[in-house]
């Protein structure tokens, strides 16, 4: 019985926190384009729906609070009073509010939260509202918009009567059905006509909200709510086979080399070509299981964005595109606040206030736009705003004043390697700290948690026109793109992301400054190390030869170049991480297994450089 | 676990040998039991880790018993296995000389081991006097580390 109950609240919470993500985005395009019967309506049934369910379970501080706001949309949406921004800001903070109860019913399993104040504030911005409407009782506004909203009820009523609106049931349907209501208001001075095409709609929306919540009840019952662990086993348990196939592969080669066409090698080798078709079936198939459309994480930014640009009293219109492109699950939970870093960045630092704008010819409002596509085996997102541009010398100028670099250095940077002066740790460069950006923290941040998803950002910028932040992360975190070398005889991996470039040199250009092995690369100086000595393994296989591989790796500001014994070429690889050990001290940060079944180590680049890096100077 | 148990419980155990000496963990820590495979060395790894295993797809250390207990080195061979122990989830390999048999053995046959100021000691959960020998009980948790440091 308690499991039970545990899995109904469980639920409740799931289906809350995603009726919230639904209309939160909707409260901040009502405020943009005012009253919106659809949107209303849709909001005021979750409200309710969360309301309804919460009373049923007893959780007496989320009903309260749903119901005012419930409330506020009733009236909002019956036309009796209009939406302004007082009205928005409470009805915003109780969703917040109700956020945060969730979040504590999630981890304590119960909710004791005092609501009684916002509560308040609520009915106070209601009551303020009616009392503001009453006043301009006569001002055509609201003859307006009492008509409509008449209406609008019958419809609404019209339709409820015939589709019970159930926890489950999703408001996509009403969206569209309600599509032709909207039209409403505009022709309501001819009466005549107004009526009938009011009838003959709410007609044609009755007709295809019953077509749709038939398609719509077929289609809740093919989607199924797995546990991700699940979905993970069998994730793993491709991977088995995936490697199975791959020594199966092996095996029948040299069958059929040693046999040759022998009718039984032959009925081998079809069996297996057509396993391994299976199998890479398979594991697309497996991995799209774990895909999501990055929408999931998007939804909140316009609301954030709308809080941002009023803090900073600037005016920002967000615009999305490709909302539906899907990612890996780990992706969608680790680019939420990279992102949330870089369009807090664009709207401060990026977009110009709006005189500023005005005095350059350019349209008043700000404009970010994000656009994500997947293009080959990664996901790419942009995110462009309109503004001034990075200021590539004050860039600099910034840097030497904060000591971060010297002046020679600023000078012989290029371009493009300034406008990465912003990744720095510890680089600002607002005047005075806002309270949003301008601490110093935050784009370093992005940078970290970009390659911790095996990604990279890159900066496109032109004065005045505008700054595009550009993030490339793999579709999938399981699988990266490495190098593979090979160093006194054993084999080991290196993610592709760090390295800049690989070399061929030959020992004589190789010099040596106080102990340390350094190189001069197109006129800089990079400290070289051995992977051998770096990894304690000199001791067995070393070859000795005239010319070594020479790779160069850049990991934040550092440059470093380590020397292999031999280059073997890129692969793709899945990473398996290294269960109940503690590698970090041996720079290795997982192991790969090949074709042949061997285990491959991949080397641990930011551990060598972190190791290495702060005691050689160069 | 404890040793001093109820007089009816029988133990189950894998034994193995190692240096001439039967050794045994319990059953119920035992996932499997496979030849040796490819081991691939890990840079700066204590020396009785042998390095880490390929487990159909999962990567797992591998422990050299022998180097562990500091007895004296023996080239893995035919005969050597390595017996994969499941704790908690997390598995790992012990190398040993090689694998006997399956024993169910009452428990009260069962001795605290011999109190010695030996370090090996905290590995010996105890003695099982059989009729013609003495096998030593491992205690895994004491043995395996809950993570291993390199």
């Amino acid at each position: 019985m308690p499991d039970e109950m545990e899995e109904i609240i469980s639920e409740f919470i799931t289906e809350a926190v995603e009726s919230l993500d639904k209309i939160e985005p909707l409260f901040v395009e009502l405020e943009q384009k005012g009253q919106d019967q659809d949107m209303l309506n849709d909001i005021f049934r979750s409200m309710h729906t969360i309301k309804g369910a919460a009373g049923f379970l007893g959780f007496q501080p989320i009903v309260d609070l749903a119901h005012s706001a419930e409330n506020i949309m009733k009236k909002l949406r019956d036309g009796e009073i209009p939406l302004n921004k007082q009205l928005m800001d409470a009805l915003l903070k109780s969703v917040d509010m109700l956020r945060s109860l969730l979040e504590q019913l999630k981890e304590k399993g119960s909710v004791e939260e005092d609501v009684s104040l916002l509560v308040k504030e609520l009915e106070t911005a209601l009551s303020a509202s009616i009392l503001v409407e009453n006043n301009v009782e006569d001002a055509p506004s609201s003859a307006k918009s009492v008509m409509p909203a008449e209406q609008e009820t019958k419809t609404s009523d019209l339709a409820e009567n015939s589709t019970p609106v159930t926890a489950g049931e999703k408001h996509e349907h009403s969206r569209i059905s309600a599509e032709e209501p909207k039209k409403t208001p505009e022709t309501v001075q001819t009466t005549e006509s107004a009526i009938k095409q009011a009838q003959t709609s709410s007609d044609a929306a009755l007709q295809s909200k019953e077509v749709e919540s038939g398609q719509k009840t077929k289609e809740t019952a093919l989607n199924l709510r797995v546990d991700v662990s699940r979905i993970d086993k069998v994730m793993d348990l491709t991977g088995e086979v995936v490697l199975i196939r791959n020594r199966l592969l092996n095996i029948s080669t040299s069958y059929q080399q040693k046999y040759g066409r022998d009718r039984y090698t032959e009925t081998l080798m079809e069996t297996v070509s057509f396993f391994n078709r299976v199998t890479s079936d398979l594991q697309v198939a497996v991995m799209k299981m774990r895909m999501q459309p990055i929408k999931k994480v998007f939804t909140k930014f316009q609301r954030l964005v709308r809080d941002i640009s009023a803090s900073v009293n600037k005016e920002v219109e967000l615009q999305i595109f490709g909302e539906g492109t899907e990612v890996d699950k780990s992706v969608i939970e680790h680019i939420g606040d990279p992102m949330t870093h870089i369009l807090r960045n664009s709207i401060d630092h990026g977009l110009e206030t709006t005189d500023e704008r005005i005095a350059k010819g350019k349209p008043p409002k700000g404009r970010v736009v994000i656009n994500t596509y997947q293009k080959g085996n990664q996901i790419i997102i942009e995110v462009t705003d309109d503004g001034k541009g990075i200021d590539i010398d004050k860039l600099k100028k910034k840097a030497v004043e904060k000591g971060l670099l010297t002046e020679d250095e600023t000078l012989s940077m290029s371009d493009e390697a300034a406008t990465n002066i912003i990744f720095m740790p510890g680089f600002s460069t607002m005047e005075t700290a806002t309270e949003l950006s301008g601490r110093g923290v935050g784009m370093d941040v992005v940078k970290t948690n970009i390659s911790l998803l095996n990604g990279y950002i890159d900066i496109l910028t032109q004065k005045d026109t505008g700054t595009t932040f550009k993030i490339c992360i793999p579709l999938t975190l399981a699988i990266i793109q490495a190098l593979m070398v090979e160093d006194s005889g054993t084999r080991y991996a290196i993610p592709l992301t760090p390295i800049e470039e690989t070399l061929k040199v030959s020992k004589q250009e190789i010099d040596n400054i106080t102990g340390q092995d350094v190189i001069v690369i197109r006129d800089r100086v990079c400290p070289v190390f051995e992977l051998s000595s770096l990894l304690g393994t000199d001791f067995n296989g070393k070859v000795e030869s005239d010319s070594k591989y020479l790779i160069v790796f850049s990991t934040g500001d550092k440059r470093f170049c380590v020397t292999v014994d031999r280059l073997l070429g890129q692969e793709e690889i899945v990473i398996k991480t290294l269960d109940g050990m503690d590698t970090a001290a041996s720079y290795v940060m997982g192991a790969t297994i090949t074709g042949e079944g061997k285990v491959v180590l991949i080397l641990d680049v930011t551990g060598i450089s972190r190791n290495y890096l702060d005691i050689v100077k160069v | 676990m404890e040793t001093s148990a109820v007089e009816e419980q029988v133990l189950q155990l894998v034994t193995f040998s190692l240096k001439g000496e039967e050794y045994a963990v319990d059953i119920l820590s035992v996932q499997e039991i496979n030849r040796i495979t490819e081991i691939t060395k890990v840079p700066k790894s204590p020396h009785y880790v042998e390095g880490v295993i390929n487990l159909r797809g999962r990567v797992m250390p591998a422990i050299n018993l022998r180097k562990k207990f500091g007895f004296e080195e023996k080239a893995i061979d035919e005969t050597s296995r390595v017996i994969i122990i499941d704790k908690e989830g997390i598995t790992s390999g012990l190398i040993v000389d090689s694998v006997s048999e399956v024993l169910r053995i009452p428990s009260n046959i069962v001795e605290p081991p011999p109190i010695t100021s030996e370090m090996n000691c905290k590995y010996i959960k105890g003695i099982a006097k059989l009729e013609n020998k003495l096998i030593i009980l491992i205690d895994i948790d004491n043995l395996m580390e809950k993570t291993l440091h390199l």
